[in-house]
């Protein structure tokens, strides 16, 4: 039993506040109470063993026998049997047909997404192994130096080189270039029966005369 | 009354039958106060305590033919008294269908019309705190601070085990100082 210097010391741990307060009674006890309890706690049992509560109670009540009025069938507890019915469970197959055609469908879904999955992964190993294979091909037929003499080639090109190819390929310099002078060279050189022949085919005779 | 015995003598002489009202006495003059103590604090009016301290030896006096001996007799008494309290309480909020809060009212209420009662005066502000707690913490407050109850006897006497017995104990002072403080 731990000592009252310990309960005091863990309420003062908890709160000095409480642990300062009174412990005095607060409550006020009639007097003599506790000299006269038991004596009249032994005079209430007496009074409720002895049925004087019922009489007080209800005279009537108590005044009326304890005979039970129903009756029962003769031998009736000696022939009693009470009948635990057996707890017998509806017999269920372990394979029914809605089951497994269940499972049977569910079983082809499968198969078919597994079939296509299959498919398409061995169709992308074969473009990639084409293409690797391709790959190897090019590095076996070119060689090496054949490689690096083209890429120094390319380095080597000049930047004015790149861009006299630009200048020919431009369309719009060579019509900038054609002055008047130059086309009536070239006109010159062509038969005159040949350009009214073009003239007269596109229709154009009528409105320009070029001499 | 017969000489000083204890417990043990106390309930073998109960179960004779000569013997039994004069052993009987004796227990009850041995326990008598502590329990109306834990009664009281509980019911707060002497009034419900006397009618609880009645049904709770009326049902000792049933009971203890039964009674075991490797327990201990009083802490058996203290647990009949504590349900019997609460029972009481019970029978008491039904009775008037009111809620926990309007109990711990109502218990307020009678407290102030005790006798010498003043709410400035700091054992009474003790009470006053106490009911404000929960139930449990209520009486498991009492148990250790006036009756200076180890919590493993605690246990026995509320079914509790000692963690939770401490933690309702550590709960309730706080509260109980946090009421004092504020009024």
């Amino acid at each position: 039993m731990p000592s009252i210097n310990h309960i005091q010391e863990e309420l003062t741990s908890l709160s000095q506040h409480v642990a300062q307060l009174p412990k005095s009674t607060t409550f006020a006890v009639p007097k003599d109470y506790f000299e006269t309890f038991p004596e009249r706690l032994m005079g209430a049992i007496h009074h409720e063993a002895s049925g004087q509560d019922l009489i007080e109670l209800s005279p009537l009540l108590k005044s009326l026998t304890h005979e039970n009025p129903y009756t029962i069938p003769e031998g009736y507890f000696n022939n009693l049997k009470i009948e635990v019915p057996r707890n017998q469970a509806p017999v269920r197959g372990m394979y029914r047909f809605g089951t497994l055609v269940k499972y049977a469908a569910a079983a082809c879904l499968a198969g078919i997404i597994a079939t296509v999955f299959f498919v398409s992964k061995k169709e992308n190993a074969t473009q990639w192994a084409t293409l690797s294979k391709e790959h190897e091909t090019f590095h076996h037929t070119v060689s090496p130096d054949a490689i690096a003499m083209y890429l120094e080639e390319m380095d080597n090109l000049s930047a004015a080189e790149t861009s006299e190819n630009e200048q020919v390929d431009t369309g719009s310099n060579l019509l900038v270039d054609l002055n008047r002078e130059t086309i009536k060279e070239i006109l010159q050189e062509i038969p005159d029966k040949d350009i009214s022949l073009y003239m007269d085919q596109d229709g154009l005779g009528d409105v320009y005369s070029l001499n | 009354m017969l000489p000083e015995l204890d417990d043990i003598e106390l309930v073998r002489l109960f179960k004779d039958t000569q013997q039994r009202e004069k052993a009987f006495t004796s227990i009850v003059k041995k326990y008598q106060e502590k329990i109306y103590w834990q009664i009281r604090r509980i019911v707060i009016t002497h009034q419900d305590a006397d009618d609880v301290m009645q049904n709770v030896f009326i049902k000792a006096w049933n009971g203890l033919n039964n009674f075991r001996e490797d327990a201990k007799l009083y802490t058996w008494i203290y647990r009949i008294a504590v349900n019997e309290s609460l029972t009481y309480l019970e029978q008491q909020k039904r009775r008037s269908s009111i809620s926990f809060d309007d109990v711990s009212e109502s218990l307020e209420n009678k407290m102030q019309s005790e006798k010498g009662f003043d709410e400035n005066k700091a054992i009474w502000k003790l009470q006053l705190a106490i009911q404000q707690l929960p139930e449990k913490q209520r009486i498991v407050f009492n148990l250790r601070y006036f009756e200076e109850m180890p919590y493993e006897e605690m246990g026995i006497i509320l079914d509790t085990s000692v963690g939770a017995l401490k933690a309702s104990y550590h709960h309730a002072v706080k509260k109980i100082e946090e009421y004092i403080l504020n009024h």
